[in-house]
C-alpha cells in the first residue's frame, strides 16, 4: 500500500517535524514569541543537521531506502 | 583512497564541529538577550492543560508506530529486543533522576503518571533514539563508524531536537525546573539530554557484532541498559566531585 510505504520512508522525518511543529503551537497558545522565534531556530538547526548528515552530500551521494536499496 | 568509513568519522568531525558552533551560539545569545522564566510556571492557560493532554496522547501513538515501523522494516525480534531495553533504561534515568536530583518534577495534572514520572516521556525517548538510529542507518556505512563517533552524532541530533521544545515546554507548565539557565531550562538538562543518549547508543555500537552465545540477545541488550546506567552514575559522582572541588557544594 502506497501510504504504508510512505510510512516506512518518512515517519522518523514526520516524527521530528511533528514534535517541533507541536511545540511551536504550544508557544504560540501561550503566546510566548521569543520562544516561537527559538523554536523556529532550533527546528532549522535540527532540520539542517539531520539533512547534512542523513543526506547524499554526507554520504557521498549515497542513500538507502529503508528496504536497504541504495538510491542516487 | 579514502574508505566510507574513512569519509564518514571526517564527516562525522565536521558535525561535531558544527554542533560545538551551534551551542557556543546558542550561549551568547543567551548571554545578549534576556531569557525570562515564566512568571507562575504552575499556572494553566485557561485550556484545562489540553496541550498537555495531547502531549500524552500524542506521545504514546508516536511511540506505537515507532514500534510499528521497527516491526515492518527490522522485523519482531529486533523490535523485542530494542524497545524494552530503551523503554526501561528511560524510565530508570527520569524516575531516579528526579528522585536524586529534585530540581525538577512533572506536572500532576497529567493523566499517565507512574511513580514520580509522566509515562510519555521515556516513551518519547524511545520514539526519539528509534528515530535517530533509523536515519543513520539509512547512511551507507554508519554502520561501521567508530562507536563514539556514532554515538556522538545520534546524541547531538537528538540533542537538537531538545533545544527548541524544553523552553516551551517549562513556559506552558509541562514540568517545572527548580532553576534555570536558558529559558528557565538549566544546562545541565541539555548536558543530560547529551549524555543520556550518547551512553545508550555508545553500548549499543560496542557490542553489535559481536558473540552473543554466552549472554543471548536479551542478556547483551540489558547489559548495555545496566552498563549506560552505570556509567551515568559514574559521571554524576565525577561531577559532584568537581563541585565539590571548585567549592559549590
Amino acid at each position: 500500500m502506497r501510504i504504508m510505504k510512505m510510512f516506512d520512508e518518512h515517519w522518523p522525518h514526520l516524527f521530528i517535524v511533528g514534535v517541533h511543529i507541536y511545540f511551536l503551537a504550544v508557544a504560540v497558545f501561550i503566546e510566548r514569541y521569543d520562544l516561537l522565534l527559538i523554536g523556529i531556530a532550533a527546528f532549522m538547526i535540527s532540520v539542517l543537521m539531520i539533512g547534512y548528515f542523513t543526506g547524499p552530500h554526507c554520504s557521498g551521494g549515497r542513500v538507502k531506502n529503508h528496504d536497504g536499496d541504495e538510491r542516487p | 583512497m579514502a574508505s566510507a568509513r574513512d569519509q564518514l568519522d571526517r564527516m562525522s568531525y565536521r558535525l561535531i564541529v558544527m554542533g560545538a558552533c551551534v551551542l557556543f551560539l546558542a550561549v551568547v545569545l543567551v548571554k545578549v538577550f534576556p531569557t525570562p522564566a515564566p512568571e507562575d510556571p504552575g499556572a494553566s492557560h485557561g485550556d484545562g492543560w489540553a496541550f498537555l493532554h495531547a502531549f500524552e496522547v500524542l506521545g504514546v501513538i508516536s511511540f506505537l508506530a515507532s514500534i510499528l515501523h521497527s516491526v515492518r522494516n527490522h522485523g519482531a525480534r529486533h523490535t523485542y529486543l530494542l524497545f524494552p531495553a530503551l523503554f526501561l533504561y528511560a524510565f530508570i534515568f527520569e524516575d531516579v533522576n528526579i528522585q536524586l536530583s529534585g530540581v525538577y518534577e512533572y506536572n500532576e495534572s497529567a493523566w499517565m503518571i507512574v511513580h514520580n514520572t509522566m509515562l510519555v516521556i521515556p516513551l518519547g525517548w524511545c520514539a526519539i533514539v528509534y528515530c535517530m538510529l533509523e536515519l543513520t542507518s539509512r547512511v551507507p556505512g554508519f554502520s561501521k563508524m567508530k562507536a563514539f563517533n556514532a554515538a556522538f552524532i545520534i546524541a547531538t541530533l537528538a540533542l537538537t531536537i531538545d533545544l527548541g521544545i524544553d523552553a516551551t515546554a517549562f513556559a506552558y507548565g509541562f514540568w517545572t525546573w527548580n532553576e534555570g539557565w536558558f529559558f528557565g531550562v538549566p544546562l545541565m538538562n541539555y548536558v543530560g539530554w547529551f549524555i543520556v543518549v550518547f551512553l545508550f547508543i555508545m553500548g549499543l555500537k560496542l557490542v553489535e557484532g559481536k558473540d552473543r552465545d554466552t549472554l543471548g540477545e536479551f542478556g547483551w541488550m540489558y547489559s548495555v541498559v545496566i552498563g549506560a546506567l552505570i556509567a551515568q552514575i559514574f559521571l554524576f559522582v565525577i561531577f559532584l566531585g568537581i563541585l565539590y572541588l571548585a567549592g559549590v557544594v
